[in-house]
C-alpha cells in the first residue's frame, strides 16, 4: 500500500498523537515499506535494483531483489557416483546432490532445472541371443519432489543393463543402451510461501526379491540441479 | 537521484504546520522520483521495499505466462500414430483438457529481450527388426531408411494458422534397437529437454508454442508414447 500522509492545515490543533503518527507512517515507509505504488513508472528496471549476493558451500546460491538461484553440481567422475543397491527399501529415497533446501523471504514461484546420468551395474545375465530383450527389466524410478510431494509428470526411468535372465555375473554388462541421461525441466505452478522449502530428485527401486537378482547396483552420476525462485 | 531532507525545529522557532508538511512532502515525492543513483550511490535495495513490490508486472525481470490454461505439468500418455508407412507425418501435442499442448499468448514490446521456452519429457519408441519383407522402409538394411522422430517447438502468431518450427529446437530420436524379428523388438527409452531463446524483435502479441513430433518411415499403428511432460515460457524483461 503506499505512504498516506495527511497534511495538517492551518488552524489545526496539533497534538503529539497526531505527529507521532505521521512519523511512524513515515518510518514504516523508510524501513522497508515501500510498495509498488510509490514508485513511479518509468524510474527503473530491475537490472538496477539487482545487487545480487553469492554463496558457496554448503549451500551455494545467488541472491537477488527479485529472484534467487539455488543450484547443485557434482563433478561426473565415478568416485563422484551415487551408488543404490537393489535390496533398499522400495520408498522414495532422496539422491544426494539433486537436493536443494532453501528459504524464501517472501512468497515465489519456483522453476527446476535438473540433470543426471544413470545406469545399473551387477545383474547376471545370459549370453546374447537374437532374442536377448534389451530395456525390459526396470531397476528404478527417478521423480522431482517439492517439498515431498512427488511430480508425476517428471518420472524418470532407468534399465538393467541386462536381460535379468541368467544365473552369473559373467555375462552382465551387454546392455549399455539401458544407460540414460534423463533431464527434468519443471514450473511449479503452486506458488511457494515465504519459509524454508525443499526441492530434490529421489529414486525407487522397482520392486525385487533378492534371490533372482534381476539387477545388481543403480550409478547416479553428473548431477545437476537448479532451483530458480521468482518473487511474485 | 532524489533525497530526504527533513525540515528541522529548532528549539525557540514557532511550530508551524508548513514545517511539519515539508518533511512530509519530501518523504512522500521521494519514492517516485527513486532513480538509478538511489541505487548504485544510496544502496537502495531489497530491504527497503515492501514484499513484492519489486517483481510485478511492468517492473518484473521475469515473467511467467500465466495461468492453468498456459503451465502444463501433466502425467499422461500421448499416443501418435504413423499414417505415411513410407513418408513421414507431423503430430502435435495433445493436452487432456486443452485442444492442443499450447502455451500463449505471448506478447512483448521493446523492453522485453526474450522469452525462454523450456520443454521437458520421457518417450517410449517401439524396436525394430530386420523383417523387411513385410516392412521394406522400416527395416536396417543398406537400401532402407532408418526410421527416426524429431521433437521440435512450433510458433503461430494468431489465434489461428499455420504453425512454424522454431530453428534450434529439433531433437531426433534413432530408433537404436533392432531385433531380428517382430515378436522380439523391444522399445527404447529416455527423455529429452529443449531449452530456447525466442528472438523477440519486433514487438508482437498474440503468439503460441506448442511441442510437435515428426515420424519419419515408421510403420502403420506404432505408437510413440510421451510421459512426463512439462511445457512452459517466461517472458525476461530488462
Amino acid at each position: 500500500m503506499p505512504i498516506s500522509l495527511t497534511d495538517f492545515n492551518n488552524g489545526d490543533t496539533v497534538g503529539a498523537s497526531d505527529v507521532e503518527q505521521r512519523i511512524r507512517s513515515m518510518e514504516n515507509f523508510l524501513n522497508g515499506g515501500t510498495s509498488q505504488g510509490d514508485f513511479g513508472t518509468s524510474w527503473i528496471h530491475t537490472d538496477l535494483i539487482v545487487r545480487p549476493e553469492f554463496y558457496g558451500s554448503p549451500a551455494p546460491r545467488a541472491q537477488m531483489v527479485s529472484a534467487d538461484s539455488h543450484y547443485r553440481h557434482t563433478m561426473g567422475s565415478i568416485e563422484n557416483a551415487v551408488i543404490f543397491y537393489e535390496d533398499l527399501s522400495d520408498k522414495y529415497l532422496p539422491v544426494p546432490g539433486l537436493g536443494v533446501s532453501f528459504h524464501l523471504p517472501e512468497a515465489a514461484n519456483i522453476y527446476v532445472m535438473c540433470c543426471f546420468r544413470t545406469f545399473e551395474v551387477g545383474a547376471f545375465g545370459k549370453n546374447r541371443s537374437p532374442t536377448t530383450e534389451l530395456e525390459e527389466k526396470l531397476a528404478a524410478y527417478f521423480r522431482l519432489f517439492v517439498n515431498d510431494s512427488g511430480i508425476g509428470s517428471t518420472e524418470r526411468t532407468v534399465y538393467a543393463n541386462t536381460d535379468g535372465t541368467g544365473s552369473s555375473s559373467a555375462n552382465a554388462g551387454t546392455n549399455d543402451l539401458a544407460r540414460k541421461n534423463h533431464s527434468m525441466l519443471y514450473h511449479h505452478t503452486s506458488t511457494l510461501s515465504a519459509g524454508t522449502h525443499n526441492v530434490c530428485v529421489k529414486m525407487k527401486i522397482n520392486g525385487d526379491t533378492n534371490s533372482t537378482r534381476k539387477f545388481g547396483r543403480i550409478f547416479v552420476t553428473r548431477r545437476n540441479i537448479i532451483v530458480h525462485a521468482q518473487y511474485l | 537521484m532524489p533525497k530526504i531532507t527533513l525540515t528541522e525545529v529548532k528549539k525557540g522557532d514557532p511550530l508551524k504546520v508548513d514545517k511539519l508538511n515539508s518533511s512530509m512532502d519530501s518523504i512522500r515525492t521521494a519514492a517516485a522520483a527513486i532513480d538509478a543513483d538511489n541505487v548504485r550511490i544510496e544502496g537502495v535495495d531489497r530491504r527497503n521495499f515492501k514484499a513484492t513490490s519489486t517483481a510485478v508486472n511492468d517492473v518484473a525481470s521475469f515473467v511467467n505466462v500465466s495461468s492453468g490454461v498456459t503451465n502444463l505439468n501433466v502425467q499422461q500418455d500421448f499416443v501418435y500414430n504413423s499414417s505415411a508407412m513410407h513418408g513421414h507425418t507431423t503430430e502435435q501435442f495433445k493436452h487432456h483438457t486443452l485442444a492442443n499442448g499450447i502455451i500463449g499468448p505471448f506478447s512483448w514490446d521493446a523492453s522485453d529481450v526474450a522469452i525462454k521456452l523450456n520443454l521437458s519429457l520421457a518417450y517410449t519408441v517401439p524396436g525394430m527388426h530386420d523383417a523387411h519383407a513385410t516392412e521394406p522402409k522400416c527395416s536396417v538394411r543398406p537400401v532402407s531408411s532408418r526410421p527416426y522422430f524429431v521433437f521440435d517447438i512450433r510458433r503461430r502468431d494468431g489465434s489461428s494458422g499455420s504453425w512454424n518450427t522454431v530453428s534450434g529446437t529439433e531433437r531426433k530420436i534413432a530408433f537404436n534397437h533392432v531385433a531380428p524379428n517382430f515378436a522380439d523388438r523391444v522399445p527404447h527409452k529416455g527423455s529429452l529437454s529443449i531449452v530456447h531463446l525466442v528472438d523477440l524483435a519486433p514487438p508482437s502479441s498474440g503468439v503460441y508454442f506448442s511441442p510437435f513430433v515428426t515420424i519419419w518411415y515408421q510403420r502403420l499403428s506404432r505408437p510413440i508414447t510421451i510421459t512426463g511432460y512439462n511445457f512452459f515460457g517466461q517472458r525476461i524483461r530488462r
